[in-house]
């Protein structure tokens, strides 16, 4: 699937990073060569080891680092064009937040730097404040906060601008599987809503649940790119899935397997239910029957500015961009 | 671009004032401006003098730590801990992020300065005790520490009961309490007869309103280390600029004799001149013991180099900060 140029929400071209030392001498090549679209509503992952250049890239598209060579575009204007970023919210790999506010006043202050009219920026920090699960924390100082805790906080910064193209740096890092779940789950919506993702994860899971298309990096070159069916299909094998079958049954499939073209069948097994889902059940049985935690609870799902379902209010809304 | 500047400088206001390194240091200087009028008592003859001497330089040395750790961190500790990351990443340019963090540590050090300034004033209406026999001034102390007791107690009240930041409420109950106390002080005299707000102004031995002068000149002074602060954090890590700021304090009080003296038409001597602070205009103290008094017109005059000095600071900081990268 290759996307027509111009329609592109990010644009790399040939892109190349390398660190220097103190006396300019090559330190490392973080990047090398690396050509990259990402697509209106797409969910693109970026896959790659440690130091592969994933959270490099992300940063010279946010115009954060400077490219050694090649180029990048966002939105066809170049990284370091800052209003461009009004349509960007991004989560870095690590939740790096001021500890001495507390997650109503960082939200707040995020929201000021975007210019939101204080009833939106009230109204959205009650919505995401609640989608993370830490309504009942949100005057405590995010010093006192747990890392998940914290990267809940982060999500929710990343989402105070209702971005069109929102770039998430290991998105489920510290968080405990129903967080990770819920973050998958707002990237489908998102995805829905037609906005961009641009997530870079280590979790293969992770990427494979949600992304549409992904590219791989080894030690800053790009070594594969495309849509996970293509990436990932086995054609020379089919999977049935069924319900339990007797060994009687199972003898007679072989039989007809065999006649068939000489074919057999290499494995057969009674799948368990993953420990994620058998996790996530307990926890919701114990939220239904009402015990306590003085840590984030389950979100109440996509804050409803982030949909078409946003009040209409909001939608007119303008940012107080144009006063200044 | 200005209400995201407000932002910045809020933000990097409130974390000030949240450092506990805030809280030590204004308390310790106030403390100290409190015990001037009994310190003043050493010399023979000059202790008024003195007393506005050491109140001043108390102030100013003040101001220096403060500015020392709060400027010379603002930036390269955003960078270091990372935040700026979710800062740049968001529609702020650098020059604003820039702008944005001298105001809020302007802000914190104004702050300061305003507080202390009114413990100082208290302080030189008291006088210095030069003998046995001389009593208090008791409206200094009932309306003085009648505001610092309310502040405490309302701020620790506030800590225990509504999660208050005690740090941030109790200086800013102090700025809006000071004032209130300093204004009652200047009604009611020592005997606690009442008098006119401009008894204390024309008193002449007081020189108050040379004082005020000299208070405005040294918060000046503040303003434009904290200015070379922020424009060294751009580039260097705390330690270093801390190192900086401090040679310029001393660079900037011994500008004249160093680069205006004999040689003070050589080309280099006048670019060091030129490109130093002179810190020299904003220290009125001398001239205050000399008797000079100086005039509103040298205010403005020196509030223009202030203002010119950190304009070009602040020119020099954003360029430095601009080829930066920060990721």
């Amino acid at each position: 699937m290759k996307p027509p140029p111009d329609t592109a929400f990010v644009k790399t071209a040939g892109l190349k990073k390398i660190f220097k030392d103190f006396w300019l001498r090559p330190k490392v090549v973080a990047l090398e060569g690396l050509d990259l679209e990402i697509l209106p509503g797409e969910v693109h992952g970026l896959l790659g080891s440690n130091g592969a250049g994933k959270s490099t890239t992300i940063k010279l598209i946010l115009g954060l680092l400077f490219p050694t060579s090649g180029e990048v575009t966002v939105f066809g204007k170049p990284p370091g064009d800052v209003e461009t970023k009004n349509r960007i919210g991004y989560l870095p790999e690590e939740s790096y937040l001021y500890g001495f506010l507390d997650a109503e006043e960082i939200l707040d202050y995020y929201g000021r730097l975007f210019n939101l009219p204080g009833p939106t920026r009230r109204s959205r920090i009650a919505e995401l404040l609640d989608m993370v699960g830490l309504q009942g924390m949100r005057n405590r100082p995010l010093a006192e906060y747990s890392k998940g805790m914290q990267r809940r906080i982060g999500i929710a910064q990343a989402l105070i601008n209702n971005p069109d193209l929102l770039i998430l740096d290991e998105p489920t890092t510290g968080l405990d599987p129903i967080g990770a779940r819920e973050v998958k789950d707002l990237i489908l919506r998102l995805r829905e809503e037609g906005k961009s993702v641009l997530l870079s994860s280590h979790r293969l899971a992770d990427v494979e649940d949600v992304c549409d298309r992904i590219t791989v990096l080894y030690g800053g070159c790009k070594q594969a790119e495309g849509t996970i069916d293509e990436l990932l299909s086995s054609p020379e094998s089919t999977v049935i899935e069924t319900d339990r079958l007797d060994a009687d049954t199972l003898a007679r499939i072989e039989a007809l397997l065999k006649d068939a073209g000489g074919l057999s069948i290499r494995k057969t097994e009674s799948p368990r239910q993953s420990l994620e889902n058998f996790f996530l059940g307990l926890v919701e049985k114990a939220g239904r029957e009402g015990a306590e935690t003085s840590g984030a609870t389950g979100g109440t799902g996509v804050a409803r500015f982030l949909t078409r379902e946003r009040p209409a209010e909001e939608k007119d809304a303008p940012a107080e961009e144009a006063a200044d | 671009m200005i209400s995201r500047l407000f932002s910045i400088a809020g933000n990097t206001f409130i974390e000030s004032l949240r450092r506990p390194v805030f809280l030590a240091v204004l308390a310790t200087v106030c403390l100290l401006l409190a015990l001037n009028p009994a310190i003043s008592t050493l010399t023979l003859g000059e202790d008024d003098r003195l007393l506005v001497d050491l109140g001043l330089s108390t102030i100013l040395l003040g101001g220096i730590f403060l500015s020392a750790f709060i400027s010379t961190g603002s930036i390269s500790r955003e960078i270091d801990s990372k935040t700026i990351l979710t800062i740049l990443s968001k529609p702020v340019g650098k020059l604003c992020f820039i702008a944005g963090k001298y105001l809020g540590v302007c802000a914190t050090i104004s702050l300061a300065g305003w507080i202390w300034s009114l413990v100082f004033l208290l302080g030189v209406r008291h006088g210095a005790i030069s003998a046995a026999w001389e009593s208090s001034d008791g409206p200094v102390l009932i309306f003085g520490l009648g505001a610092a007791i309310i502040s405490v107690t309302v701020a620790s009240w506030g800590n225990y009961a509504r999660d208050w930041n005690f740090a941030t409420s109790v200086s800013l109950l102090l700025a809006a309490l000071l004032p209130l106390a300093w204004t009652l002080v200047l009604l009611v005299a020592k005997d606690w007869s009442l008098q006119g707000l401009q008894a204390e102004f024309t008193a002449e031995e007081k020189q108050l309103g040379q004082v005020l002068l000299a208070l405005a000149l040294a918060l000046q002074a503040l303003w434009i280390l904290a200015a070379i602060a922020i424009a060294c954090s751009t580039r260097l890590g705390q330690l270093a600029t801390l190192i900086i700021s401090f040679g310029a304090f001393l660079l900037g009080l011994s500008s004249d004799s160093l680069f205006g003296g004999p040689g003070r038409e050589k080309a280099l001597a006048k670019i060091a001149y030129g490109i130093t602070p002179n810190l020299q205009f904003h220290w009125l103290a001398d001239a205050l013991s000399l008797g000079n008094p100086a005039s509103g017109f040298y205010l403005l005059l020196v509030s223009g180099y202030t203002i010119l000095f950190i304009g070009a600071i602040l020119c020099l900081a954003a360029a430095l900060f601009e080829g930066r990268e920060t990721g």
